[in-house]
């Protein structure tokens, strides 16, 4: 017998009705993905801070060199000698000291000299996103009464710059080859991709061909026949553009493949007919109709695309083939510390591996979140 | 046991479902309570959202999340073939088993067996016809990737200690018993190279390779033509008395649910408002949903000009804020002031084997 | 090839230049091609010599079992897709210069003006959800006709819009909401909205009740009646299911693998076919009624495969009457009665049964 024995349902919670716009549902249902928001606060930290203020977050220049030649990191102490806890932290001067034997540099503390740690301390001028002029910097020593002494809190590299400044400019040029090289991707994987989808024939079969041929042909050497064709007396700029160009052109025919399947798919859609049967010309069905319908899908290859990206110009940087000093890359400076004198002398330099890392897996956590969030009628 | 008697197979008893979503607690189903009897067929009927679906996911203990069973019982008279010579009874509520665990996969396919209504989707396009029918039982679905006869075997084999020669040899023996042509080659095509029909006959086969005691049809015929459609009732209706089974068949179609049942439940609203005989309830509709449902649709061969059909007016409410009362009182033309809106209506005998949840009926 | 399919003259009454809408020959044939090239193995015949007229302010069902042609007839009729022989003569006020109707082909209309004839022919559509652009508001679906058409978003258009939404049935404060937020009933009803925004003087409806749910769909087809008195419009209302279909409809087509099996009024269609296909159909119909006995037709195998489809009459192989001369002779579809049109070598000698 089926009998309803309570009244609660008159009870139960009145849901107010509001318009949702797509990309509402897509903001809540990624809110509620715990690590997709994290990889994707963790990607907004490292963008803002490598790529905006890393002049603001690291005491000094890019290459600002100084005696302290492969120094390992600067032991920051609480305590001083008479084992008094100080409240502000401290770093000891240092002396450098030769092994005759060895010919190995070390650097011993010397106690005598203290040097409290600042923040918000006034050190060498900049100008902050390339035109606010400041000389604040986040943490430091009194660098104007102490020219000679550094804070190198991981290590310094066999110029004595400090590691810690170098990963984060490093990580400027290495964001923004992903984010750049992956929006050119986007622009002409779509655009083939919708094209070749929605006109079909001819067209299709000619844009299917090359991107079949970019797809079967091995990275790694075309890479380096296209980085080799770079003339070797550009501005490292140039470079740095013409590689950007050169890893999005090798990777826009997945993408092109990906969208012209959706326009496929979406093309038979009746709302697509609908529009149709009402006049509407190509230009309106593709842009309107078609193309919006793909966004999402596009947004979530993309963002996992661009750890590839950034991978791509690393791999190529450590073979000497992409970026080159003086620019700084987070291959450039793998390729610094690949030597097994480097790992033996200043292990402190493969600071840079975690660095990829967590943007990589941030990345890939960002891009599955997505993915679930983008298709929010898919499972309510 | 004697024809006569009912004796029954399922008893859910005030089941509850609940789907805990982000604008609050939808009640899929509420407060249900019905019998299916072995060997009979009971129907459901009802438009989208009534919760027949989720009934028949809840016997299997299948609820899709975030739903769950909150309250109620389905028990399971279940009665083991251990040997072929003696039987054993066994009585079990559904709803208490561990979803994943080893029990309900026994009866999932094993003793209950489910057939849907899109085809094409539940088969496993990769496997042919016979593979199909052995996994029946642990995918309820036709992977599009294997020979429909290996999808049989798997699911036979699943369920019975049988060597792969012998699965095969049933699978070829059920797809011949759901009338598909030529079953010797028909084991092993895929899929995609069966017509919708012969798909739907595939999925009744793998649901009945493992002689289950009852088998759930939800909306196996929708999405087929009519003259398949008719083609695959009378199969179901042929093997439910070679096999003695019982029958939970669930639609939206008043003609089909005519032809199949022998005793109908409408529900409206996760709720069942009248449940009865197929001629009382057709004859003699009670409840004022069931009546305006019947009103509503447009009868074959009794064409007058200009004719409007009668409309159950407004819509289904919102399942987030549902009406008090009688959930129905909204749309009801008989709605009685102070008292639909008020009191929640009770189930109540209206005849001779035939109730309804319907104040009109209720006695003070 | 297919292009040489010639136009028969169909029904031989061409005095009626009154129709507002005439299909004659009308031939679909879809390409299978295979292999690398591309090369073209065979057709699928979807729509296969189609004939039939709609006169002005009648609906015509056109009924058959999926496979049948139906959708893809109403869909070649608006150029969705491209004809492959036949014509589509339609009385167009909009290219008439004189305020009188107009007598076009449809197949050789040039672009423009083929683009102006859509806001006289519109479609409804089957699917709720997928035939509303997830991404548009109500406000941008209704008025997108518009808008392809010439019209500025303003406040007068805005107006009709939402005269259109409260005729048939929505209110104005849904005007911008997404289609998610309705229910199945209600996008139905959006799209009906956007059929008319234009308005027409023939609808095709393609299937538009059959995802409905049985209340809905009676609402739904009541609006459709009350909207065709009101517009004074004509439907082409394609559907599988016969009951809806002669609920709704004057005249009744019934389609068996594209060709037209049978058309007449649809009292006499469903009471006296002449058809054997239509009497198999109609017997196989489950009756909403316990009591209804009859002995069922049940039709042996599966609907024909259109690229490859049985010689002789389509319908042959599945038929209890065929002879000899079925499999051998495509029967002459030919005006047996009054307005009541049948392909069958039988039908003069069959007693068939009705409803």
């Amino acid at each position: 017998m089926a009998k309803a024995e309570k009244n609660e349902t008159a009870a139960t919670a009145k849901q107010t009705q509001i318009s949702q716009s797509y990309w509402s549902l897509v903001w809540w249902k990624f809110k509620r993905n715990r690590v997709a928001v994290v990889g994707g606060i963790i990607l907004l930290t490292f963008y803002f801070s490598f790529v905006f203020i890393p002049e603001f977050l690291s005491p000094y220049k890019l290459d600002d060199s100084s005696d302290y030649t492969e120094a390992g990191p600067t032991r920051i102490h609480f305590v001083d000698q008479e084992g008094k806890f100080q409240s502000r932290p401290f770093i000891y001067g240092v002396e450098k000291k030769l092994d005759f034997v060895t010919r190995k540099r070390t650097f011993v503390e010397d106690p005598t000299k203290i040097y409290p740690i600042y923040f918000f301390v006034h050190g060498d001028a900049y100008k902050l996103l390339g035109f606010i002029p400041s000389d604040f910097h986040l943490y430091g020593i009194d660098q104007k009464n102490n020219p000679e002494t550094r804070i190198l809190i991981m290590g310094a590299d066999a110029l004595g710059r400090d590691w810690f400044t170098r990963i984060l400019y490093g990580g400027r040029l290495s964001l923004m080859i992903g984010l750049i090289g992956q929006f050119l991707t986007l622009f002409f994987g779509t655009t083939l991709g919708v094209i070749s989808g929605y006109y079909g024939g001819a067209v299709d079969m000619l844009i299917q061909r090359i991107t079949e041929f970019l797809n079967a042909f091995p990275d790694i050497p075309l890479f380096m026949a296209l980085a080799a064709a770079i003339p070797s007396f550009w501005s490292p700029i140039a470079v740095y553009f013409m590689l950007t160009l050169i890893l999005s052109f090798v990777r826009w025919g997945g993408l092109a493949r990906q969208v012209r399947g959706l326009i496929l798919s979406l093309r038979e859609r009746e709302y697509v007919l609908a529009a149709k049967s009402a006049g509407a010309n190509d230009s309106r069905l593709m842009f309107r109709h078609l193309l919006p319908g793909t966004m999402s899908h596009v947004v979530v290859i993309a963002t996992l695309a661009i750890p590839g990206m950034i991978l791509a110009e690393t791999a190529l940087s450590w073979l000497g083939l992409g970026l080159r000093p003086p620019l700084t890359s987070w291959g450039v400076l793998l390729q610094d510390a690949a030597t097994v004198r480097a790992i033996h002398n200043t292990p402190w330099e493969l600071w840079t591996v975690p660095f990829i890392i967590v943007t990589i897996l941030a990345y890939n956590m960002l891009g599955d979140g997505l993915r679930d969030a983008l298709d929010p009628y898919g499972s309510r | 046991m004697s024809e006569l008697l009912n004796e029954p197979l399922i008893e859910v008893k005030d089941l509850r479902v609940e789907f805990d979503v982000r604008a609050g607690i939808v009640k899929a189903v509420d407060g249900l309570t019905m019998t299916v009897n072995r060997g009979k067929t009971l129907g459901i009927i009802g438009e989208s959202g009534c919760g027949k679906s989720i009934t028949a996911r809840a016997i299997l203990n299948m609820i899709p999340k975030p739903g769950k069973i909150t309250h109620g019982e389905i028990i399971y008279y279940r009665r083991l073939k251990s040997d072929g010579l003696t039987q054993m009874d066994d009585i079990i509520d559904l709803a208490k088993t561990d979803p994943d665990g080893k029990l309900i996969r026994q009866v999932r396919g094993g003793e209950i067996g489910m057939i849907f209504q899109e085809p094409m989707s539940s088969l496993t396009p990769v496997y042919t016809a016979g593979t199909h029918i052995n996994e029946a039982v642990i995918l309820h679905h036709l992977t599009p990737v294997y020979k429909v006869g290996d999808q049989i075997a798997e699911q036979v084999m699943a369920h019975r200690k049988v060597t792969k020669a012998e699965a095969r040899v049933i699978a070829i023996e059920m797809l011949h018993r759901v009338g598909i042509p030529k079953p010797e080659q028909r084991v092993d095509s895929y899929p995609h190279q069966l017509s919708g029909g012969q798909r739907q006959r595939v999925m009744i086969a793998i649901a009945l390779s493992c002689e289950p005691s009852m088998l759930i049809a939800d909306e196996p015929t929708t999405a087929l033509d009519v003259s398949i459609e008719a083609q695959i009732l009378d199969i179901m209706r042929d093997l439910q008395q070679s096999v003695n089974m019982a029958i939970m068949f669930i639609t939206h179609n008043l003609g089909v649910i005519t032809s199949m049942a022998e005793e109908i439940v409408v529900m409206y609203m996760g709720k069942a408002v009248e449940q009865g005989k197929v001629i009382e309830i057709f004859q003699n509709p009670k409840h004022p949903y069931t009546q305006a449902l019947l009103r509503s649709i447009p009868k074959l061969g009794k064409k007058t000009a200009g004719e409007r059909l009668a409309t159950i007016s407004g819509m289904v409410p919102d399942p987030f804020n549902l009406p008090t009362g009688c959930v129905f009182h909204p749309r009801c033309p008989l709605f009685m002031s102070g008292k639909c809106d008020k009191v929640v209506p009770k189930w109540t005998k209206v005849g001779d084997e035939h109730w309804a949840s319907c104040l009109l009926y209720e006695e003070e | 090839m297919a292009a040489e399919g010639q136009v028969q003259p169909a029904q031989a009454n061409a005095k009626n230049n009154n129709y507002l809408l005439e299909v004659k020959g009308l031939k679909k044939y879809f390409p299978i091609q295979k292999g690398l090239l591309r090369r073209t193995v065979g057709y699928v015949k979807a729509v296969d010599d189609v004939s039939f007229f709609v006169r002005e302010g009648e609906t015509l069902g056109l009924v058959g079992e999926s496979g049948c042609g139906k959708s893809t007839a109403g869909r070649t009729i608006i150029h969705l897709y491209e004809p492959t022989a036949g014509e589509v003569l339609f009385n167009s006020r909009i290219l008439s210069s004189d305020g009188t109707r107009q007598r076009v082909n449809l197949l050789d209309l040039p672009p423009n003006q083929l683009k102006a004839i859509r806001r006289e022919i519109s479609m409804i559509f089957q699917d709720p959800i997928n035939s509303l652009n997830p991404r548009m508001t109500v406000s941008d679906i209704v008025s997108e006709p518009m808008i392809i058409h010439g019209f500025s978003m303003d406040s007068e258009t805005e107006a009709v819009i939402i005269r259109l939404l409260e005729r048939v049935g929505l209110r104005s404060d849904h005007l911008r909401r997404y289609p998610h937020e309705f229910s199945g009933g209600q996008r139905q009803r959006i799209g009906i909205a956007r059929a008319l925004s234009l308005n027409p003087s023939l609808v095709i409806c393609d299937e538009p009740v059959s995802a409905l749910d049985v209340s809905i769909q009676a609402q739904t087809l009541n609006l459709l009646q009350d909207l065709q008195k009101d517009f004074n419009l004509s439907y082409i209302f394609i559907a599988h299911d016969l009951s809806v279909v002669e609920h709704i409809s004057d005249r009744v087509a019934v389609m068996y693998v594209g060709k037209v099996a049978e058309i007449a009024d649809a009292e006499e269609l469903y009471s006296s076919p002449l058809h054997p296909y239509t009497e198999a159909l109609l017997s196989a119909v489950p009756k909403a009624d316990p009591l209804y006995k009859s002995d069922r037709i049940v039709m042996q195998g599966e609907v024909a495969d259109p690229s490859n489809p049985p010689s002789g009459c389509y319908f042959h192989p599945r038929c209890q009457y065929a002879k000899d001369v079925c499999k051998l002779k495509t029967p002459e579809f030919r005006e047996l009665k009054p307005g009541h049109f049948v392909a069958c070598h039988r039908a003069e000698e069959l007693k068939l049964e009705g409803i």
